[in-house]
């Protein structure tokens, strides 16, 4: 009997350390999970409804942060100023997960985007130029975005800055 | 009035108005809507009969189209619908259904884009996108039903969308299963009396200034209304229930200035009311007055960087957290002035209307909550509400409140006007309840019945055929019977047999595993060696076996709080023997007088009577006796003495425990003598005293002028002789009891008295 | 195994049990603390006819977190133990019963005790609601009924598996209090100090939580009351976002396995052990 729960609390015990090595993070070479309709945005808290605009970044903590416009994440990490592991993006042509260092992005006003930022991600660079030719758009890299995050456009124009600007 | 020719080619009816606009008629038989729009003037008016007719219609100038019966358009799931192009169009009574599904191409049941257009009483469903107003300024969009088409929330439409549009009236529609109600870019706006649900914003706006929203219902949607970038917005008197989706906001407040949001009702939406970075600009300050925010997850959360908001007169009834900073901290720069708060725990004893202390919020796993959002998995625990208590019954821990309330109201504050739902009034949760109770009630009436019949008993109950004479085969075989008890061996290597009708005394001192055979002839434990019970193994057969054996034992674990007649009546129904076998086995112990009795208060004799009662109650072969007397007293023990040799004589087969050698040597057919769980000896109860050399003492009584002369002639003759006061103790074999007698006798010593002792006995 | 033999087993188990003044006071305990918050949780907001039926129902899953594990512990501990320690265990055994259908009996019949004061608590405090016009959740409220049964015959498994294993009904009663003040608080406790000091992710302690039946019974009824975990925060958020539409079968799972392994495992050591 003795033996029995020996070997029981053994095995509790190195289920319970695997679960929590298991458990430990989202890793970065994983795209991540988002639940359409459901997940919130973590820089605007709406939901994340559409999968063309959505992005998200996993940290080097192995949180991830969810957005449901690409811009957003540009304006949230400069908020917050994490570590990140890794970026992810959505090919606009065909809705699927690429890594945000390889995108080639386009920004213009004339796009709709979710919060109104107006920059979208592509896998291949000749989706990319031809997009931005047909919306009068520049292309971008991830490393232009981080240095300067796009801002949210109000009726098709940039948003001026506002009165007194932004809470300090 | 006068018909006009080219009506009289089209064959419909045309009527000229005083005014110089004609009036059509269209029904569906005749030629299709659009060609008749196309002949239409501007200023005409189409009255449209009930039927079907298909889109999609494009109106490019500007007409009355009045549906009468509510014509269906019909859009085959093919782009928009109905296009309204020109100013001024009215639309007023149709059922435009069947639209595109393609969410790039906004496919919708109504687009209206131009100004001044009226759209009015129609029921728009099956359409991706319900109403979409682009360059749309001074419209209005009226008592319209609108209902989505039924897909993931992802896949579906906005049921309004309202597109640079300015001053638009947006009055009284219903909405359902849609995306948003969205407005970008437009200002002036009103939106009343509409009540949406299921959606995901119920209402949206996005840069929209100086609107007034009012008793809206939006309820069930994922955010009640989503207010973002926008100036002077006032929103009032509006119900907000049940927004519970992703992000669940009564209302979400991103990014607005100088909104006013007054005398609203949020009800057990996932969060009252949200708030980030509003207001925005640094003269302005966002007011929320007189709301009602009660039993909402959160009443209200707040982004830490919010500031110079003003809540006053405010309702909070029973949020479970009533205000929550988002990330933790503390709020600076917005007033708290004569809410309600129902956790409030202060007095109004100078009845003015208000607390005579302030209200801080300061509840400590909150705090913590607050903070680490990942602990919000302990919501609801046990251990979270023991630390809240902790916390404030240890002041040192409190954290420092999240807010103050300087001057908290002591009665809510509840604004009239408010649109809501009618009640429900569904009497199934009642009904369904009011069973469970009814149901729950009745268990436990029927565990109170003291009279149970449990269940019937089966007609040819098994135990008739038992008790038939068996033929020569051994009732009881044991072989190399072992059992072990940890390091102890109980029993070992014990072997023998029982034939029907015998009579077995298990003999030895305490200890020597007697009561451990018994045990293992009734299957009550794991052992090792095989026992068969009427060739049953016992080991396979448990039930089978004990079936077949009556069984008293030496502690009676008679349930205490039965009554007697409870107590045979259970075990009868567990042996499957009828009510009327347990009432005659009651008789047959004469306990028949103390059927009602409980237990607890029978004499030891009487539970004993009762547990033979039990025993036989299935008549079985087999009887096992542990100590069956030992907690008697003599008179007891007598008579139930008498009730075994009955027994015996009626052909039961005995096994029994004793260490009484008077009642083994009456009762036994032979004795099985265990030594330290050893079988030693097996032989007839005198044969086996005898080979054992056991010995019976005798008290003899000579006249006491003999007693020396007794005690040295004994004594020559080699008797175990002992002088004990007047009487002279001698032990014998039981065999032999005369021999000491005769001895004296024949030496001429008179015995006046003698008794015999034969308990225990010597060796 | 026979199911007349566990009827009659369970019927006398059943009786036992209301002669128990320990199932009167949790049963007395459980309805006032739910009855009375209907009453105090509904009422209302006046003419709205809006009353708090969600806060109502948390409160009630409060009370059964609380309350449930306790009684079905105890009450299971005592059952075997306290009739071994008698000695009317063995002598039951005695007759043409088998171990398994003692077990068996018995727990149906406490279980029908126990689910006649869940049926009791529930029922009232229902009908209370549904007076009251507070039926918009008419679902969720009978699945927190049938999951609050769940975690119920869950801890009465539990308490039987104390029993199996003690010899007097004390000691047995001890254990299970002890238990149930590690599972219902320690463990939580324990948890918020391990995830501040561990800095632990929301899965490791989404995890960790899922081992204890009372947390996984309360993250049911949340799921059911309140249509997701969101107001459970980021662990909350990872059990939606990990197992997606089969949390609650994954919780329900859980739940069925709290009842089945510890019942299975007393049942295993009282076949051994017998009635001593």
């Amino acid at each position: 009997m003795r033996k029995i729960i020996g070997t029981l609390l053994f095995l509790s015990v190195w289920w319970v350390m695997g679960g929590l090595v298991a458990c430990s993070g989202a890793s970065p070479d994983q795209p991540p999970k988002i639940r359409y309709g459901e997940d919130m945005c973590d820089e605007c808290k709406m939901l994340i409804s559409e999968a063309r605009f959505a992005a998200a970044y996993i940290t080097e903590n192995g949180d991830v942060r969810r957005f449901d416009d690409i811009g957003g994440m540009f304006v949230y990490h400069q908020k917050h100023m994490e570590p990140v592991a890794r970026y992810w993006v959505h090919d606009y042509k065909t809705s699927i997960w690429i890594r945000g260092d390889q995108a080639v992005y386009v920004h213009s006003p004339n796009i709709q985007t979710p919060m109104g930022y107006g920059v979208v991600a592509f896998k291949n660079r000749s989706d990319a130029e031809s997009f931005a030719s047909e919306k009068g758009g520049k292309i971008l890299t991830l490393q232009d975005l981080l240095a300067n995050p796009p801002q949210p456009m109000m009726g098709g124009k940039m948003k001026m800055p506002m009165k007194g600007g932004v809470t300090p | 009035m006068r018909l006009t020719l080219p009506a009289l080619l089209l064959g419909i009816g045309v009527l000229v108005s005083p005014g110089g606009s004609t009036v059509w008629t269209v029904t569906p038989g005749g030629p299709p809507l659009q060609a008749i729009i196309e002949q239409a003037s501007p200023g005409d008016t189409l009255k449209v009969q009930a039927g079907s007719y298909s889109g999609p219609l494009v109106v490019t100038k500007p007409l009355v189209l009045l549906g009468t019966g509510e014509p269906v358009i019909q859009g085959h799931g093919q782009g928009s619908v109905v296009k309204l192009k020109a100013p001024g169009i009215v639309f007023r009574g149709f059922r435009v259904t069947g639209s595109g599904n393609y969410l790039d191409e906004e496919n919708s049941g109504i687009e209206v884009l131009a100004r001044h257009i009226l759209v009015e009483q129609n029921r728009l469903d099956d359409v991706l996108f319900g109403i979409y107003l682009r360059r749309a300024h001074g419209s209005i969009i009226r008592n319209n039903e609108i209902t989505g088409k039924m897909l993931d929330l992802p896949r579906r439409g906005d049921l309004i969308r309202v597109w640079y549009s300015d001053s638009v009236l947006v009055e009284n529609n219903t909405l359902r299963l849609g995306r948003d109600v969205v407005l970008w870019y437009s200002n002036h706006l009103t939106v009343r009396y509409n009540r949406i649900s299921g959606g995901r914003y119920g209402i949206h706006f996005m840069y929209c200034d100086d609107a007034n929203i009012y008793e809206n219902q939006l309820t069930e949607n994922s955010v009640g209304a989503f207010l973002m970038y926008s100036r002077r917005l006032h929103f009032y008197r509006n119900f907000m229930a049940s927004n519970r989706g992703g992000s669940g906001f009564g209302i979400g407040m991103k990014d607005l200035d100088d909104a006013r949001i007054i005398d609203n009702l949020f009800i057990d939406n996932r969060v009252g009311i949200f708030i980030d970075n509003s207001p925005r600009e640094i003269e302005s300050r966002c007011t929320l007055k007189g709301n009602v925010i009660a039993y909402n997850d959160y009443g209200v959360l707040l982004l830490p960087n919010v500031r110079r908001n003003l809540f006053e007169d405010n309702t909070f009834l029973e949020n479970e957290e009533q205000v929550a900073i988002d990330g933790g901290g503390r709020l600076v720069n917005i007033r708290w002035n004569q809410n309600f708060w129902s956790d409030y725990t202060g007095l109004d004893l100078n009845g003015d209307g208000f607390g005579d202390i302030p209200y801080a919020s300061q509840r400590f796993f909150e705090s913590l909550m607050d903070r680490h959002p990942i602990l919000r998995l302990l919501l609801y625990s046990p251990a979270v509400q023991a630390l809240n208590f902790a916390a404030k019954a240890v002041p040192l821990v409190q954290p420092d409140p999240k807010l103050v309330d300087s001057l908290p109201r002591v009665k809510m504050v509840i604004p009239v006007g408010v649109p809501a739902p009618p009640k429900h009034k569904d009497p199934t949760l009642s009904i369904l309840s009011a069973l469970l109770l009814g149901v729950s009630i009745g268990f436990t009436f029927l565990g109170r019945s003291r009279k149970g019949r449990f269940g019937s008993i089966p007609k040819n109950p098994s135990h008739k055929e038992a008790a038939l004479p068996m033929s020569e085969r051994p009732l009881v075989q044991i072989k190399h019977l072992n059992k072990r008890f940890g390091s102890l061996q109980a029993v070992k290597d014990v072997s023998f047999e029982v034939r029907p009708g015998e009579s077995i005394a298990l003999w030895g001192p305490n200890g020597a595993g007697k009561t451990t055979v018994l045990r293992c002839i009734l299957g009550l434990y794991p052992f090792e060696g095989e026992i068969y019970i009427d060739g049953l193994s016992v080991r396979e057969h448990p039930k089978d076996v004990r079936q077949k054996i009556g069984f008293v034992p030496q502690e009676l674990g008679l349930y205490d709080e039965m009554t007697v007649e409870e107590t045979v009546t259970f075990f009868a129904n567990l042996r499957k023997v009828s009510q009327s076998r347990a009432l005659e086995c009651l008789c047959a112990m004469g306990l028949e007088e103390h059927r009602e009795k409980v237990v607890k208060t029978l004499s030891g004799g009487m539970k004993q009577r009762l547990a033979l009662a039990v025993a036989l109650l299935s008549d079985p072969p087999l009887l096992l006796f542990d100590e069956p007397t030992s907690n008697l007293d003599r008179a007891v023990r007598e008579s139930f003495f008498e009730l075994l040799n009955d027994l015996r004589a009626q052909g039961k087969t005995l096994i029994f425990t004793s260490h009484r050698f008077e009642e083994v040597r009456v009762l036994a057919d032979r004795v099985l003598v265990l030594e330290q769980g050893h079988l030693v000896a097996d032989a007839p109860p005198l044969e086996a005293a005898s080979t054992l050399g056991w010995k019976t003492k005798l008290r003899l009584y000579p006249a006491p002028a003999d007693l020396a002369r007794a005690y040295s002639h004994l004594q020559a003759q080699g008797f175990d002789v002992q002088q004990n006061g007047s009487a002279l103790w001698v032990w014998v074999l039981p065999t032999e009891k005369m021999a000491p007698i005769q001895a004296l006798v024949d030496a001429g010593i008179p015995i006046q008295d003698f008794e015999l002792e034969e308990e225990g006995g010597r060796s | 195994m026979e199911s007349r033999n566990l009827f009659i087993l369970a019927l006398k188990e059943l009786r036992d049990a209301l002669l128990n003044k320990w199932f009167w006071l949790y049963t007395g305990i459980f309805i006032v603390l739910s009855f009375g918050l209907a009453q105090f949780g509904m009422t209302g907001i006046g003419e709205y006819g809006v009353a708090g039926f969600g806060r109502t129902a948390a409160s009630l899953v409060n009370i059964v977190v609380l309350i449930v594990p306790l009684m079905g512990m105890t009450l299971g501990a005592l059952s075997l133990a306290s009739e071994r320690e008698r000695g009317t265990l063995l002598y039951l055994l005695t007759h043409p019963v088998l171990e398994s259908e003692v077990l068996l009996g018995k727990y149906l019949g406490l279980g029908l005790a126990i689910f006649a004061t869940l049926g009791i608590g529930f029922g009232l405090t229902g009908l209370s609601l549904g007076l009251r016009g507070g039926v918009s959740h008419l679902s969720g409220y009978l699945a927190l009924t049938g999951f609050a049964v769940l975690l119920a015959f869950g801890s009465l498994s539990l308490g039987f598996l104390i029993s199996s294993l003690a010899s007097k009904g004390s000691t047995a009663v001890g254990v299970a209090i002890f238990l149930w003040l590690t599972w219902v608080f320690l463990s939580d406790l324990g948890l918020l100090g391990a995830s501040l000091v561990l800095k632990l992710k929301a899965q490791q302690l989404l995890f960790l939580a899922l081992m204890n039946p009372a947390q996984v019974f309360k993250m049911m009824a949340i799921h059911v009351l309140r249509g997701g975990l969101e107001i459970l925060g980021p662990a909350g958020l990872s059990a939606m976002r990990t197992f997606g539409t089969g949390l609650p079968w994954i919780l329900t799972g859980l739940l069925v396995f709290w009842i089945l392994a510890p019942l299975g495992a007393a049942g295993v050591i009282f076949q051994k052990r017998g009635g001593l």
